[in-house]
């Protein structure tokens, strides 16, 4: 057998990668909704896609709604957990997902993972774009960066904020916040 | 005649006197007898161990106190500030240039650049414990299409063949159960490839006495778009590759301990510079739960150097890093360009890692193994996300689900496992698995409760391959593919041999 054949046999859903082989596609940990979700967060080096948060079922979104709520849990499981939310397009995690998203209190990585989500739980770009358009001003440019490349998907008044921004951008800043928003530039 | 003392007669006495009382108030007897540390009450070895007086990583087993992690004893690792490394405006280009080792020359093979199909033979010494060759792209084409997807070209060694003309690897032809092969390549390797031997079980048992057989091995230089140009299904394949090539030696004898340095980038700074982390209590504990994995292994980390990198750097990579882009000239190759050329294990800790359309993951190789002692190429680090390393509640169990600093040692030791040779035990479908014979594995068809879905939609997790049935065990090895529990992030003895084999254990 070779080993590229192998190597298409395990990329079942996208490129292999040399750390981050793919789960298959709907893939369904066995156990409760909250031992699902436990494996779910607990990958390292692979990971999870919308189609399979998705195939949980319902009884999945208490779970991780609890995770990402507690600040007793750690940064990245939140995080996870916060995405997740937003993959599954979980609309009764929209509130906690703004809240989450504006929090400056919050860790990076769970801010970032609640920009993400917030237009797949939002009820149009509009509304979208009117809670991702302040973090622009946020003072983590990894932050501003995460709020540029979402708005940057969501047509050209999402990138009309990305562009008056980068006005106000200089140096690597800019060029990450460039970089991130790449889709505005795209014909 | 031999008289007793009075006070066995007592004993016997009263001994006697309960045998005939059976349940009538005198204690039972324990059959077999209490061991390590346990008492017997009333019949049941009872334990007298309070698992809150172990100490660090202590737990009450058979009634004693024990280690969750037995593994050598190390000494604390020298924590060192390496200061500001890495060029102080970004590169202007696409960094993939052909990079040393940094071995001495006795340990060194510089063969030169050869083209693709060309067959290369290399002296190995006697005493000589493993070899690695790494093949670096001086001129290679970027993709090649394989049934319809597109792939990097990865470098890898082919015909692979020891002095007796003994074949040790064949890219074509690889056995479909990999605890049979003398070699495993975990693929994904473009620009740079290191190709370690032994990283199976077969390989072990045939170098593992009197090392790897000397005398003239031979392999073919090869890549993907050259077997492009033979294999049907394929496009985009070209004779006209070349690479560097170094073979790489480690020498003997044997040891079951070793020394492990490690650099780590702060990309991510986590509120700390190369100085301020010598001193964190954070980073204390990870240094201390780090060792204790690699413990298990009989590896020690000796030193542990810090480095800053230039602003840019940081404002490059700290989330924009992603596991699902990772063509040379993306941004996690490049930025593993940074790292020194020495004989340490480099970690890049960066803020997060993003999956592309898929979600986010905790930690990536460059490559499986990693270029030991080849610094600054597209391969050379590990990432791992390094946010919440000062939150969480931390005691006495090492806990990746509660303690931050635990949870990044477990990320660390798993990634820097990986770079060292190691894989998988058991991939998430329970229908891949790692070379080795002595890590237990999980197979899907056995263990899930829903074998139907095996090959589709089924996974197996750690609930499924706790151990209690044969061939459902693993999930408490430090290479299953999620976080471990209490008792997670074990290493077997043969997984400790292919990480001392590695180069940058000394």
């Amino acid at each position: 057998m070779s080993c590229l054949f192998i190597i298409v046999a395990v990329a079942l859903s996208g490129p292999p990668n040399a750390s981050s082989r793919a789960l298959p596609p709907a893939a369904v940990p066995s156990g409760s909704a909250r031992e699902q979700v436990e494996a779910y967060l607990s990958t390292i080096d692979v990971a999870v896609n919308a189609q399979q948060w998705q195939a949980l079922g319902p009884e999945a979104t208490a779970v991780l709604v609890e995770i990402a709520s507690s600040d007793q849990q750690l940064p990245l499981r939140r995080a996870r957990a916060v995405e997740a939310l937003g993959m599954r397009k979980d609309a009764a995690a929209a509130d906690l997902v703004n809240k989450l998203a504006a929090g400056t209190s919050e860790s990076r990585s769970v801010r970032m993972a609640a920009v993400r989500a917030v237009p797949k739980l939002a009820k149009d770009a509009a509304a979208a774009q009117a809670k991702l358009s302040p973090l622009l001003e946020d003072r983590d440019v990894q932050l501003r960066a995460t709020a540029a490349e979402v708005l940057s998907t969501l047509g050209a008044n999402g990138c009309k904020a990305v562009s008056l921004r980068l006005q106000r951008e200089s140096g690597e800043e800019r060029a990450l916040i460039e970089r991130r928003s790449a889709a505005c530039r795209k014909p | 005649m031999r008289s007793f003392p009075f006070h066995t007669f007592i004993a016997a006495s009263l001994g006697l006197l309960c045998l005939v009382a059976g349940l009538q108030g005198c204690p039972k007897p324990c059959t077999p007898a209490c061991t390590g540390g346990a008492v017997c009450q009333n019949g049941s070895c009872v334990s007298s161990c309070d698992p809150t007086q172990c100490g660090y990583d202590g737990a009450c087993i058979d009634g004693g106190c024990a280690r969750r992690h037995p593994g050598i004893t190390c000494p604390a690792p020298t924590l060192v500030a390496g200061g500001l490394v890495g060029p102080a405006s970004p590169p202007s280009g696409c960094v993939k240039t052909v990079q040393p080792s940094a071995l001495p020359a006795t340990a060194k093979q510089d063969l030169g650049v050869h083209g693709v199909g060309q067959r290369v033979q290399f002296a190995i010494a006697p005493n000589t414990t493993s070899f690695s060759i790494v093949s670096q792209a001086v001129n290679a084409w970027p993709t090649i299409e394989y049934k319809g997807n597109t792939f990097d070209n990865s470098a890898i060694p082919d015909i692979v063949r020891d002095p007796a003309g003994g074949l040790w690897y064949d890219d074509n032809n690889i056995p479909a159960d990999t605890t049979t092969a003398l070699y495993e390549f975990g693929g994904q390797s473009p620009v740079v490839n290191t190709f370690t031997m032994p990283n199976t079980t077969p390989a072990l048992t045939v170098t593992r006495d009197g090392g790897v057989p000397p005398g003239n091995w031979s392999f073919l230089v090869n890549d993907y778009a050259y077997e492009c140009t033979y294999l049907s299904g394929c496009d985009g394949g070209t004779d006209s590759g070349t690479y560097d090539i170094k073979v790489l030696s480690q020498f003997g004898p044997a040891s079951s301990t070793g020394t492990l340095d490690i650099s780590i980038y702060l990309v991510e700074t986590a509120g700390l510079d190369s100085g301020t982390a010598l001193t964190n209590v954070s980073v204390k504990r990870f240094v201390e739960s780090t060792t204790t994995l690699f413990a298990q292994a009989g590896i020690c980390p000796g030193t542990i150097t810090f480095y800053d990198v230039p602003s840019w750097a940081s404002t490059r990579y700290a989330t924009s890093i992603n596991g699902d882009t990772t063509a040379p000239c993306d941004l996690m190759p490049q930025m593993f360009t940074l790292s020194q050329s020495d004989k340490a294990l480099n970690l890049f800790w960066v803020s997060s890692i993003g999956g592309g359309s898929n979600g986010t993951i905790l930690g990536i190789d460059g490559t499986i193994p990693g270029p030991s002692t080849v610094g600054g190429t597209i391969a050379s680090g590990a990432a791992m996300s390094v946010e919440g390393l000062d939150r969480g509640t931390c005691n006495n169990t090492i806990s990746a689900a509660l303690c931050g600093p635990d949870e990044k040692a477990y990320i660390a030791a798993h990634e820097a496992s990986h770079w060292l040779g190691l894989f998988h035990v058991t991939e998430a479908t329970g229908t891949l698995f790692d070379p080795l014979t002595d890590t237990a594995k999980c197979v899907c068809r056995t263990c899930s409760a829903t074998p139907g879905g095996c090959d589709s939609t089924t996974i197996v997790t750690g609930s499924t391959c706790n151990g209690t049935r044969t061939d459902c065990g693993g999930a408490d090895n430090l290479m299953f593919w999620l976080l471990g529990g209490a008792n997670g992030g074990k290493l077997t003895e043969q997984q400790g041999e292919v990480m001392r084999h590695n180069l940058v254990v000394h």
